[in-house]
């Protein structure tokens, strides 16, 4: 209740009068803001390429389609993300096995579907991946493979695919001698012939093969084959190539092809080929180094796809055992007659394989879901569920507490998951909802049951979520309708003015009221409807691939006004952006208006301004037409008249604009490269990379009630920004000032949830959003010389913490645990004592003074803080609760007090007995001493291993009872408070027993002071506490 | 005090009238504007008394420092004491946590990575201690704009430092994890609140961060220097 109260609060007091437009760029350092990641991991997502040093596996590097290079050290037990300042689409990595700290990585993913990112050269760390150096091939936009000569560490050999949306010189088989200072293109035919697959003789690497592939692709078709495909072979390190034909090998022209020498017996290569005739596809076997050729299979996987699976492995240690990628592997032990394939449990699409040449039967793969492990030659998988690497399209949230997100991924499905759980999000906490490649998916605004998600193609179903089962409410054409054209990754809109209103787009838009089971078409064809550009059913090349992916002129954006159910917009994968002002009775092209846009550029995405009616962004991505430029535009006029919105700031063609809902001038921009930020409206850009890699952000949603940007990545799953308040305060007047104070609303006390459990490391578990209080303010420069810390004063003005500060220039946001320190306390050896000690009780509800204190400078706020146990305890329960602990937190201090104070009468005792000469009073000194020792000793339990061979002393059993009761915030059980009282009369004997000992002493002192012997001093409980 | 608000001054402006410069300025430059290189070479031990923040918790701590490679942590915990120390040889620990009350040597591993971290830091006088050292160019840390200095320590470290490109200190020293879990993951310092020791300027404020999250922050209420060190100060508590 209280978080709407809030919310509602928040909206009246944030009118867009606040926000006033500027015209100088405003740009701040993001400082301490940082995203978090959520996961998942659990479906994974596409690896492109492995690399594992031989002579010692457990250390490894997983290169994925869109997230980046991964490494272990621990045989997949734990991965860090080790590529993050670079472009997050891997080609192949080549790790020097004579010096494995070398590693290259060619960037660009070799498996060119329609969804693919693109790379952006060759990369080389020489220290195990902490840091890595561009070394060339910039526009080589996607790299198949390096390998390197194990005679000389400076000489690499690559594999450039080159561009595939368009012609382009960069491209063949490159080499340099210089460790990547130059290159020298060593082959090379035609501007759409790419080098797809290198293999080089382990035994003389003077010899290698490579097969080029002519290839290309457009938004609407795939050409796999022509006459620039072929294979080569070189026995001078690539001076010279000769083309191998006939002997066998099938009539040219080709498609894409792999080869692979057999590393153990250097004759024999193995070589799959796309050609044009079905009977000439397959398997071929050479075994006299490529002279002769014999066609060895046509099994399904041997042919199927060869643009995604052309990828072969040999067994380092036999040269007739054969692992063949393809929608499943398959392995031969006879050269490639007969073949067994790998099934249940692994994902299908598999395009890498590392066999162990110290173990044949330990087998790694990467596949569109993941790196799986074999050790029993490939029959049992196991998988690796830590490799965060999800490829989403899209994602949404619900209104949950806390909220969960949706989202669907490349060849992984739909899913939802919590923004936040119990001892982190884990891979457990992801949900399926409907299988395919998946993509926008919502939960229904009001019914928590229903889920809308979709397949390609438009598969759009209605999923209840109850029962599991799933209605298609896909539109389908009447007798008098043309054929729908739904495109991959076909829109869908809920309405944001009625919760039951839904849109769906083929190439005509359509809208339902009843969740789908029945439409009402609301425009006419709103594409260019080009035949031209209608040809899926041809698409593919050598091998026909009608998979949908290539449906073309469809509507691809979709949104509904907030502010006018009336005003609808759908923006085309063929370049049109149409707006309808009256609920689709007429729609308007408002294409011909945008400055710089080439015609048929596909529209990403469209966003209707959530304060002022007829302004409208959209973002425009031609890569597909060879056009890596950024189109980001902005109408105020419904589209009559557009401005781009693009600075240099930008990098990446641009996939996705979002609005704030509460600062208009804060927009949020996903390109192929990153997340993107503006505070003023679009006059500059900042990239925010505190904690986000450069992924391709497909997806952003601004929470409407938590403060909370979601941003869902092709390649590292969804990140979230947990709190855009102190963002939406920046203004250029804060540049101005030494430090401001940024509002932050009222802090929540959190309840304790424990969860999780001994996973070990093999699981991935995202973390959750902080539990404390955040401070946060706004530094003009940053803090570096005297000193600077934040002090935190009770209602009646007294420090009750003292915290370190953000130093940051920008936006600092510091931590404020909402808890009284924990209590001074006697040494222990017994552990859950020790940790029962250290609980610090939350602190009250209530207004609390923050005191920045800055050299001789100090800065104040107030911070209010709320318990969220209000909701479920009452006020008494935790009064209670309170009372207790505070009773045990003195009793801790009280006890800590005496134990110490017990010291100062010993020592003494001990010091003045050595110095006086009365034999008497020695003696008594002796005997108190030995008094208070036997009875300090008898107050903790000093003894024992701080395990199980441990007892209990009044210090115990105080901490434990103090640990109990921490852990629940209302009442307290009778048993515990009376065990309370108990203690607390057991420790005023205690004190009474340190009273006695001191006026003992004291007696003894006062006699030899007079004697010039120094007097008895024992610590108070204020300087106790102080020290 | 004045003396180096001045000096400080001269270094900003030095900034903005020189484009391009060579390492050897740069470093010249810090080393002036933290009290000169020869005080800092004639430093033998510090002593370093404050609070570390772990965890939203505090617990006091003192640190002792000294030539060559000595260090010995002591924190305290709710009256029990958790221990790190290296003698030069061996690196020990007690610690509470895990149940140990008694001392405990650490593995050799991780004795030869404790051994590493000189008291005297290896970018000064990097070359002829075998280390070689580079200017990297620009970054921003911070939101300040910082030049890179790379270091590669003889035995093949590497470690970089943000140095604020106005006032000539650091403001940030990334190195890596090189044992462990975490090993190979980025380990960044950020230090701040530089004030007069003894004529040089020390940070007295250190946040350290593991992979971009903050993992410590420490505050040095009193550093002293050239404090009397004895051998058995460092050693294995067994070995005394």
């Amino acid at each position: 209740m209280q978080y709407l109260y809030t919310f509602l609060l928040l909206t009246l007091t944030c009118s867009t009068a606040l926000f006033g437009q500027d015209t100088e760029p405003l740009k701040v350092s993001f400082g301490d803001l940082r995203v978090r990641d959520i996961g998942p991991a659990v479906m994974s997502g596409r690896v492109s390429s492995l690399a594992v040093v031989d002579r010692e596996p457990k250390i490894m590097y997983v290169g994925s389609a869109g997230g980046g290079v991964w490494k272990s050290v621990s045989a997949g037990a734990s991965f860090m993300p080790v590529f993050d300042d670079h472009v997050q689409s891997i080609g192949a990595i080549a790790i020097d096995q004579d010096r494995p700290d070398t590693v290259w990585v060619g960037t660009g993913e070799p498996w060119v579907r329609n969804s693919v990112s693109v790379g952006n050269g060759i990369y080389v760390s020489t220290n195990g991946g902490q840091t890595w150096d561009h070394k060339g091939l910039e526009n080589s936009e996607h790299i198949a493979k390096v390998i390197l000569d194990p005679r000389s560490p400076g000489t690499i050999f690559v594999a450039v695919q080159g561009q595939l949306w368009s012609d382009s010189e960069e491209r063949g088989v490159y080499r340099s001698t210089d460790f990547g200072t130059t290159w020298k293109r060593l082959l090379y035919v035609n501007p759409t012939t790419g080098c797809a697959d290198l293999t080089m003789d382990a035994t003389n690497p003077d010899i290698l093969y490579a097969t080029l592939w002519d290839h290309q692709r457009s938004p609407h078709f795939f050409r796999s084959g022509g006459p620039g495909s072929g294979l080569y072979k070189t026995t001078d390190r690539g001076e010279t190539w000769t083309e191998v034909t006939g002997g066998g090998l099938p009539p040219k022209p080709y498609g894409r092809m792999a080869v692979e020498i057999a590393p153990s017996a250097p004759d024999t290569i193995y070589l799959t080929v796309e050609a044009r005739e079905k009977k000439d596809k397959g398997l071929y076997l050479s075994a006299d180094a490529g002279n002769t050729w014999v066609k060895q299979s046509q099994d399904f996987n041997t042919i199927v796809r060869p643009f995604y699976f052309s990828r072969l492995a040999i067994d380092p240690n036999h040269p007739g055992k054969v692992y063949k990628c393809g929608l499943n592997l398959i392995i031969s032990d006879n050269a490639g007659e007969t073949w067994r394939t790998v099934g249940s449990g692994v994902h299908s699409d598999i395009h890498a394989v590392w066999v162990d040449p110290g173990n044949s039967n330990h087998v790694i793969i990467g596949t569109d879901g993941g790196v799986y492990e074999s050790y029993d030659g490939g029959y049992a998988f196991r998988m690796y569920m830590n490799l965060p690497i999800s490829q989403f399209y899209h994602i949404s949230v619900d209104m949950d507490q806390p909220y969960n997100v949706y989202g669907g991924l490349q060849d992984n499905g739909s899913w939802v998951g919590p923004s936040q759980s119990p001892g982190g999000i884990s891979n457990a906490d992801w949900k399926f909802t409907v299988g395919g490649d998946g993509f926008y998916s919502f939960r229904h605004p009001v019914d928590k049951d229903v889920v809308f998600a979709e397949s390609q193609g438009g598969g759009l179903v209605r999923h209840n979520i109850k029962d599991g089962q799933s209605k298609n409410i896909k539109p389908i054409p009447d007798k008098d309708e043309p054929p729908f054209r739904f495109n991959w990754n076909s829109p869908i809109a809920l309405s944001p003015t009625n919760p039951e209103r839904m849109y769906f787009a083929a190439q005509f838009v359509f809208v339902t009221e009843n969740r789908g089971d029945s439409w009402k078409r609301i425009s006419p064809d709103l594409t260019t409807n080009d035949p031209d550009r209608q040809k899926q059913k041809e698409s593919g090349g050598f091998s026909l691939d009608n998979s949908g992916a290539e449906n073309n002129t469809t509507i691809v954006c979709l949104a509904e006004s907030p502010l006018d159910p009336q005003e609808i917009w759908a923006g085309t994968d063929d370049g049109h952006l149409q707006v309808t002002l009256d609920g689709g009775a007429n729609w308007r092209n408002t294409t011909a208006s945008r400055p710089g846009l080439p015609a048929t550029t596909w529209c990403t995405s469209v966003e209707i301004d959530h304060f002022k009616k007829g302004t409208v962004y959209a973002t425009f991505d031609g890569h597909k037409q060879g056009d890596q430029q950024r189109y980001v535009y902005k109408t105020t006029d419904h589209g009559r008249t557009w401005t781009s919105l693009v600075t240099d700031d930008i990098e990446g063609y641009a996939l996705v604009i979002r609005q704030d809902v509460v600062n208009p001038d804060l927009l949020f921009l996903g390109t192929e490269f990153g997340l993107y930020i503006t505070l003023d409206g679009g006059l500059v850009w900042q990239r925010f990379s505190n904690n986000l890699p450069k992924v391709g952000v497909r997806a952003l949603v601004v929470h409407p009630r938590d403060h909370a940007l979601i941003i869902g990545t092709h390649g590292r799953g969804v990140y979230i920004l947990d709190d855009l308040r102190p963002l939406r305060q920046v203004t250029h007047a804060l540049q101005q000032e030494e430090l401001t104070f940024l509002d932050t609303d009222t802090a929540y006390i959190q309840l304790p949830r424990s969860g999780g459990w001994f996973g070990g490391s093999g699981n991935y578990v995202a973390s959750n959003p902080s539990a404390n209080a955040r401070i946060a303010y706004f530094m003009s420069k940053r803090h570096t010389f005297g000193k600077m810390y934040i002090e935190v004063l009770d209602q009646e003005g007294k420090v009750i913490q003292e915290l370190p500060a953000g130093k940051s220039a920008g936006v600092n946001i510091v931590e404020l645990p909402v808890r009284y320190p924990m209590p001074k306390a006697a040494p222990t050896n017994n552990r859950m004592a020790m940790f029962g000690s250290m609980i610090t009780p939350s602190l009250d509800e209530g207004d609390y003074t923050v005191r920045v204190v800055k050299g001789k400078k100090t800065f104040e706020t107030t911070l209010n803080l709320k318990h969220e146990a209000a909701e479920v305890y009452s006020a008494e329960a935790r009064k209670a609760q309170a009372n207790t602990l505070r009773k045990l937190f003195d009793l801790t201090e009280e006890l800590g007090f005496v134990y110490y104070a017990s010291d100062d009468l010993r020592e003494w005792a001990d010091t003045t007995a050595n110095l006086i000469k009365s034999k008497a009073d020695r003696k008594e000194l002796l005997d108190l001493k030995k008094g208070v020792e036997t009875w300090r000793d008898s107050l903790v339990a000093l003894d024992g291993d701080g395990y199980v061979a441990e007892s209990e002393a009044i210090r115990e059993e105080i901490s434990t009872l103090y640990l109990e009761v921490s852990q629940f915030p209302g009442e307290p059980s009778l048993g515990q408070m009376r065990k309370t009282e108990i203690l607390i009369d057991r420790m005023k004997a205690h004190s009474r027993e340190l009273e006695r000992y001191r006026k003992a002493l004291d007696k003894i002192s006062d006699k030899w002071a007079k004697k010039g012997v120094s007097p008895l001093k024992v610590r108070t409980m204020e300087s106790y506490k102080r020290a | 005090m004045k003396k180096f608000l001045s000096l400080l001054l001269i270094g900003g402006l030095a900034i903005s009238m020189v484009q391009a410069q060579s390492l050897d300025e740069v470093l010249k430059k810090y080393y002036h504007n933290v009290g000169g290189l020869e005080n800092w070479q004639a430093l033998q031990s510090t002593k370093m008394t404050g609070r570390a923040n772990q965890m939203g918790m505090e617990f006091p701590f003192t640190m002792i420092m000294s030539r060559p490679n000595r260090q010995k942590l002591v924190v305290d915990i709710q009256g029990s004491e958790y221990v790190e120390a290296f003698d030069g040889t061996t690196a020990w620990t007690i610690n509470p946590f895990m149940g140990g009350t008694a001392p405990q040597k650490k593995s050799s591993e991780e004795s030869t990575e404790a051994g590493k971290q000189m008291f005297e830091d290896d970018l000064m006088d990097y070359a002829k201690k075998g280390h070689k050292a580079s200017l990297e160019g620009e970054e921003e840390v911070d939101g300040t704009r910082t030049l890179v200095v790379k270091l590669t320590t003889q035995a093949g470290d590497d470690r970089f430092y943000y140095i604020d490109a106005e006032n000539f200190v650091p403001l940030m020293i990334k190195t890596f994890a090189n044992t462990g879990q975490m090993k190979g993951m980025p380990v960044e310092q950020y230090l701040s609140d530089y004030d007069e020791v003894d004529g040089m300027m020390m940070p007295h404020s250190m946040t350290t961060k593991v992979n971009g999250e903050v993992v410590a922050q420490l505050t040095f209420d009193k550093i002293e220097t050239n404090v009397p060190v004895t051998d058995d100060l460092f050693a294995f508590p067994a070995d005394k």
